[in-house]
């Protein structure tokens, strides 16, 4: 299970009414009829923190291995965006078409 | 006899031509296209006709692309070469150059790509790869592409976009280099694709859509991946998709450092689904590129999974606090299904959290926490000879969070089912106080206060219902069932008038669509009370009528004529129901009968037994057709409360025929049989239903667990000692043993194992010295048996075998053992 606070993006500490806003922000970024997957993954996270209840119970009780999917991102941050060269282009699309052979 | 021999098959050349054409028929239509080649060829050397000439040219083609969706290009290739020669025809020319091209055999292609340029339709496909292919700066295609194709023509435009965004130009003349290649350009996708990546540089989210409508079948789909992963949220996830050589263009499109790289590929190396140990060493390891607080918390969540790294944890983050330890130690034990082990460390993270009361926080959390140690109590205690732990956990936590509204009801169910119904009134009153517009607490309050005859307080719950929510159809039940018993009591009373009144008032509250004769019947009786005969039966009858059925008709006269003390069989000729024995009753009308003896019994009307004493065989005959478990679990759960013993034995042994090893079936079944009296229980019965009992527990059947344990447990606690199997029944044990006493028990027995046979004997004694005096036993026999209790289970065979004679039972004025007045 990813850990829900970063799914929504919200720090640990966010209320009933900051962790509602980042729930229908993602809502609106990732509609179920365009993104199904990612919208469950959404709707979990904000069932599991909803309330300061939700969220005392994640706190104490949830035990399920958790994806550090999240983490890893995180650390990826993409420094100044790179072009591809005209030589890597040709050989990878070279690659491509003789790979199938 | 020997069996005739089968006719040899005739070979394919001997069969007659009549036979070959259907034959190849049949080939083609289950896509036989190898067997059918056969065919038409023979067809076509005992005659050319042009329709099998046509068949053959068509078998020729599906076999080849057979052969090319399973990867056999060059044999598909070969094949395709054929078809002219054969059956002198060119087909689908664009595909015999794409298996061509997909051998490498590029310079074969070219020439047919030229030779059939004119037979070439829908070759978009094909172009993009050629084009592809030039640009890859393949020589073969390149020296023979013809000079007048789009191909050629737009060759130059589309190496100058190519260049301008391979040699960082700015994005303004990679864009104007772009839009010099047609949209309708075999070069299209190129142009997408370059689009997309210099979007990358901008505006990532809205990079996808440019690579939309590039096809899967498309040599520019790979870098259509790359673009979306670059996008992505979650570029690290996305990258799991990638293979290699996607996944190094991607990470050099995002620019990743080396150590950011190192990470990834051990991320990738992962896969989807590592184990405990793994990940948590792949976030230690990576501690320095991942954002310490969350990676904290992420090796947290995992120690409770994965103990063994506590030791690295402490290492890295310092000592964990008393209440982390605690907790992680209780979700351990849970998972070990240790619940002993979990409920005390569950325990002590209550202790540590109260430590700190006027934290919000923290009361909240020992609330959350004493819930959970319910919910672990609940599996391992049906024991309601004291207050159970489930209960004593959830009052407990309403200490600390008094506005958890379930744990109210909760306690109200628990006591409901264990007939505490003191406490059960008592917890929904609270309920009610605390929760005073809550129509789930609302209902549970008319449930109380029907229970205890308090009608005018159940129907004042049930109008707030209504208030709340107008459609609460239970709430109007109950409502209509409150001006019932009053206008019942005003017909007692001769108050008719009166009656009439709440009659009247029934009638209006009942929905047209759901009028079930109740109303009217009771204006028959009221009819027939005040001697005004010609309204009698038209009351009666519309009322019956309205039931849905003689049976059911029956059922509502027959129960409320008692309600106001009159026979129903007074009625009986005049209105022409005839013998209640010989009525019919449909799967619909049984468990209609099934919900009104269930609201009858939960009004406490006592005259449903007797009534349903007449209805007997039409209901074991209706229940005879039933087939589905659920129909069969309603009216054996009717049977059981209303009580009717023999038709509840009826109704669990026709379950039984449909599902055999049902828990709480073979339960309904001994309780009809046994008529609900434990002494009643046949030692064969009793082994079944400790069976029964483990098997629900098994499967986590509470309803069953708590039916069987109730009524074993009906007279005292019996305790699971073990005694001979299928014998004679054996003797109840003399004493009741709650779970926490039996607990208690095996701690003082291992405690007693452990220590040296002298000091094991003075402790033994001192135990039995200290036992609580017993009416019913003489306190040699209470000596013997804690002795062989705590000495484990030789001595309690010993004892149990030993004749009744030396056991002098208690008289009966003096209660039996495990008697009810213990």
């Amino acid at each position: 299970m990813q850990n829900p606070f970063t799914v929504l993006d919200v720090v640990e500490t966010a209320d009933d009414d900051a962790i509602k806003k980042a729930y229908l922000q993602q809502v609106r970024e990732y509609p179920p009829e365009r993104d199904p997957e990612r919208f469950q993954v959404i709707r979990t996270a904000y069932e599991t923190i909803k309330t300061r209840r939700d969220r005392l119970r994640y706190r104490l009780f949830q035990h399920k291995t958790p994806n550090p999917a999240g983490l890893v991102a995180a650390a990826l941050q993409p420094g100044p965006p790179r072009r591809l060269t005209e030589q890597q282009l040709r050989q990878w699309l070279n690659h491509r078409l003789t790979s199938q052979k | 006899m020997r069996k005739p021999l089968p006719s040899p098959r005739l070979r394919l050349e001997e069969q007659p031509t009549r036979e070959l054409i259907a034959r190849g028929e049949a080939l083609l239509a289950t896509h036989d296209y190898k067997d059918a080649i056969d065919v038409y060829k023979l067809l076509l050397k005992r005659e050319p006709q042009a329709g099998w000439r046509e068949s053959l040219a068509s078998t020729y083609l599906e076999r080849a692309k057979q052969l090319a969706s399973k990867g056999m290009y060059r044999e598909a290739a070969v094949l395709w070469e054929n078809l002219p020669s054969l059956c002198g025809q060119i087909r689908q020319p664009e595909l015999y150059i794409d298996w061509l091209l997909q051998t490498g055999q590029y310079a074969k292609a070219m020439r047919a790509y030229v030779q059939h340029a004119a037979a070439l339709s829908g070759a978009g496909e094909l172009e993009t790869r050629l084009a592809a292919l030039t640009l890859a700066g393949q020589k073969d295609i390149l020296q023979t592409l013809p000079q007048d194709t789009p191909l050629r023509r737009q060759l130059s435009v589309a190496q100058a976009a190519l260049r301008a965004y391979g040699q960082g130009e700015a994005e303004a003349t990679v864009r104007e280099c772009l839009q010099n290649i047609p949209i309708r350009s075999p070069y299209r996708d190129l142009r997408q694709a370059l689009s997309a990546l210099l979007k990358l540089d901008t505006d990532p989210a809205g990079a996808p859509a440019l690579v939309e409508r590039i096809l899967p079948t498309s040599p520019y789909h790979d870098l259509a991946e790359i673009v979306r992963a670059c996008a992505a949220r979650e570029p690290a996830r996305a990258m799991l998709a990638l293979d290699s050589v996607q996944r190094d263009l991607a990470v050099h499109l995002l620019g990743l450092n080396p150590q950011q790289i190192k990470l990834l590929k051990e991320w990738t190396r992962l896969g989807e689904q590592p184990n405990d140990k793994t990940l948590f060493g792949f976030i230690t390891n990576n501690l320095a590129l991942l954002d310490q607080e969350q990676a904290r918390q992420a090796c947290l969540a995992l120690l409770a999974v994965y103990p063994r790294g506590q030791p690295t944890y402490i290492k890295l983050f310092g000592p964990l606090p008393s209440l982390e330890a605690h907790r992680l130690q209780a979700l351990q034990a849970e998972q070990e299904h240790d619940l002993r082990r979990a409920l005390h460390h569950w325990q002590a993270c209550v202790g540590e959290l109260v430590k700190d009361r006027k934290n919000p926080d923290h009361r909240l959390m020992a609330a959350l926490v004493l819930r959970q140690m319910a919910e672990l109590a609940k599996h391992e205690d049906y024991s309601w000879e004291d207050e159970s732990d489930v209960c004593k956990y959830l009052k407990q936590s309403l200490d600390f969070d008094p506005d958890d509204r379930d744990v109210y009801l909760k306690l109200a169910a628990l006591y409901k089912e264990a007939d505490d119904d003191k406490e059960y009134h008592q917890w929904v009153e609270r309920a009610v106080k605390q929760f005073p517009d809550d129509p789930q607490v609302l209902m549970a309050a008319v449930a109380t206060a029907t229970a205890r005859k308090a009608y005018k307080k159940a129907a004042g719950f049930a109008e707030r219902v209504l208030e709340l929510d107008p459609i609460n159809s239970k709430a109007r039940a109950v409502l209509i069932n409150s001006h019932l018993a009053h206008a019942r009591k005003q017909i007692v009373a001769g108050k008719y008038a009166l009656a009439e009144k709440e009659l009247d008032s029934a009638s209006q509250l009942e929905r047209d669509n759901a009028r079930s004769g109740i109303v009217e019947i009771n204006r028959g009786l009221l009819a027939f009370k005040q001697r005004q005969h010609e309204r009698v039966y038209h009351w009666l009858k519309e009322g019956i009528r309205l039931a849905g059925s003689p049976l059911l008709g029956w059922l509502r006269l027959a129960v409320e004529a008692s309600g106001i003390k009159l026979e129903p069989t007074t009625f009986q000729s005049d209105l022409g129901l005839g013998d209640p024995r010989k009525f019919t009753a449909s799967r619909a009308d049984l468990l209609t009968l099934t919900q009104w003896v269930n609201a009858y019994q939960e009004e406490g009307v006592d005259s449903i037994s007797s009534v349903l004493e007449d209805l007997e065989k039409p209901l074991k005959r209706a229940i005879k057709e039933l087939g589905k478990e659920e129909d069969l679990l309603s009216v054996c759960e009717c049977f059981h409360q209303a009580p009717h013993y023999e038709l509840l034995e009826y109704a669990a042994t026709g379950a039984l025929q449909h599902c055999p090893e049902r828990p709480i079936f073979i339960y309904y079944q001994i309780y009809g049989r046994a008529e609900g009296e434990v002494d009643a229980l046949k030692g064969r019965d009793y082994d079944r239903l400790e069976d029964a009992l483990k098997e629900a527990k098994k499967a986590e059947d509470h309803r069953a667990v708590m039916r069987i344990v109730h009524f074993i447990h009906q007279r005292g606690l019996f305790t699971s000692f073990p005694r001979p199997r299928g014998g004679p029944r054996s003797m109840p044990m003399p004493m009741s043993m709650p779970p926490q006493m039996r607990r208690e028990m095996e701690e003082a027995r291992e405690e007693l194992e452990q220590m040296p046979p002298a000091l094991r004997e003075r402790m033994l004694n001192q135990l039995l010295d200290s036992l609580p005096q017993d009416d019913d036993f003489p306190p040699e026999v209470q000596r013997a048996i804690m002795k062989a209790l705590l000495l484990g289970g030789d001595g309690l065979e010993e004892l149990l075998n030993m004749d009744m004679d030396d056991f002098p039972m208690p008289s009966p004025g003096r209660g039996r053992p495990g008697g009810r007045q213990r």
